[in-house]
């Protein structure tokens, strides 16, 4: 089932056609690195947080990806809101949800403790100011970002964790809802929301090519690309 | 941001939307994972347990099943609302199914009486009630999903999932702000059985 909600979504193939004529490489790889070496990385750079109960390992990867995806959220959508160049509707949904994001970032940050991870730079190659191409790019990532939690609740040790991201989960799935009723979609077109994978929101991401750089590898930042 | 309690009561009676959602999102979310989590009574999962919750958790779709099933069969909305009262009246008994599929034998509870006066037949009563049923479930089951085993944690968000999107597209139809908050608040079984019957929907 995994497949089924971005497929869902793209029945017309236009967010298919959207990232051929995005996607130029696999720049994209700050997610696997964050998951494979985030926890090391930032456990030696970051100064010790406040006392708080300690993640597990595991617990700690997958927070580490939901952040990075939030990241990602909440600068995509904080830029349409910035540029104003979508329809009066999306733009609405841009600041209300981009707000919400943020909240989200701040959220499981404050779950990550020391083991948080900064911000990827990220280039949105003018999707956040075409109002189709955005708003179709919102509803993959809202549909998949709220699947893919699901797969997480059943996968963290800690129950503190699984409340704080079924918290997330529901908000996710009313954004999902909400930029589908504006795009003319079916906000819930079946009974059950089915969960995905990791690798399904990897590809994603990677096929949107909109991360140009992992965090704290400046030196590595692609140069000059014309986006 | 000071309880879960109190946060839980606004939800449920609708009225995140007038506060200041936006500026106070990242302090508000912080606050609910920090500050909702110990009021939750959180117990070990079991299979017991899971029966328990399971039960709770289909009379809080019983209520909805009937809602728009009753909306549906009455056929007095139009345009969206009639598609969306005939959708979500197809998913809800979706939803009743598999809980009692997962309750199989162990099912113990009955069906509920109800009266929905003219909340069915009214748009102007229906889309705000609509509303407050859909918020009532996914805080209800937000409040769950910590007391379950972890296939019964799958079960319920994949329901959870559903009501979310639903309250998303009923806010958006009544001309509210789909998701006022960036944090969902769990509610207890008392403030989820309280909601349900400040609704006036239980005989």
């Amino acid at each position: 089932m995994s497949d089924l909600t971005l497929d869902a979504v793209d029945r017309s193939g236009a967010i298919a056609e959207a990232f051929d004529e995005l996607t130029g490489g696999t720049r994209a790889d700050f997610f696997r690195k964050a998951v494979i070496g985030g926890a090391a990385l930032t456990a030696a750079l970051e100064t010790p947080a406040a006392a708080q109960p300690r993640n597990t390992a595991k617990d700690v990867a997958i927070l580490q990806f939901d952040l990075g995806l939030e990241y990602l959220q909440a600068a995509m959508y904080s830029e349409a809101e910035r540029l104003g160049e979508v329809s009066p509707k999306t733009l609405e949904w841009s600041r209300v949800v981009g707000a919400n994001e943020r909240g989200h970032v701040e959220a499981i940050r404050g779950l990550l403790g020391r083991d948080a991870v900064k911000s990827p730079s990220f280039n949105f190659r003018g999707v956040t100011e075409d109002d189709r191409v955005f708003t179709e790019t919102a509803v993959a990532f809202e549909d998949l970002t709220a699947a893919l939690l699901k797969t997480q609740a059943v996968q963290v040790d800690s129950r503190r964790v699984l409340t704080a991201l079924a918290s997330l989960h529901s908000v996710e799935a009313r954004h999902a809802a909400w930029i589908r009723h504006i795009a003319g979609i079916v906000p819930a077109a079946d009974a059950f929301d089915q969960p995905t994978s990791k690798a399904r929101v990897v590809k994603l991401v990677d096929s949107t090519n909109f991360v140009t750089s992992a965090p704290r590898t400046r030196g590595r930042r692609q140069p000059g690309y014309t986006g | 941001m000071s309880s879960l309690g109190e946060n839980s009561r606004d939800l449920t009676r609708g009225q995140l939307l007038v506060r200041g959602v936006v500026g106070t999102g990242a302090l508000a979310a912080g606050g609910i994972l920090v500050a909702g989590l110990p009021k939750l009574a959180v117990s070990r999962p079991s299979r017991e347990q899971d029966d328990r919750v399971l039960e709770w958790l289909l009379q809080v779709e019983y209520l909805q099943e009937a809602f728009y099933t009753d909306a549906d069969r009455r056929g007095a909305l139009d345009g969206e609302l009639r598609e969306f009262a005939s959708l979500v009246a197809e998913q809800e008994r979706a939803h009743v199914a598999e809980l009692e599929e997962a309750l199989g034998a162990n099912k113990s509870s009955k069906r509920p009486d109800f009266d929905f006066g003219d909340a069915t037949t009214n748009r102007d009563e229906f889309i705000p009630a609509a509303v407050e049923l859909e918020e009532i479930a996914v805080s209800a089951f937000n409040g769950k999903v910590p007391n379950l085993t972890k296939p019964r944690v799958l079960t319920a968000m994949k329901i959870v999932s559903v009501e979310a999107r639903h309250v998303g597209w009923a806010r958006d139809l009544a001309g509210r702000n789909p998701a006022p908050q960036p944090a969902d608040s769990p509610a207890t079984q008392d403030q989820t059985e309280a909601a349900m019957k400040n609704t006036g929907f239980m005989e």
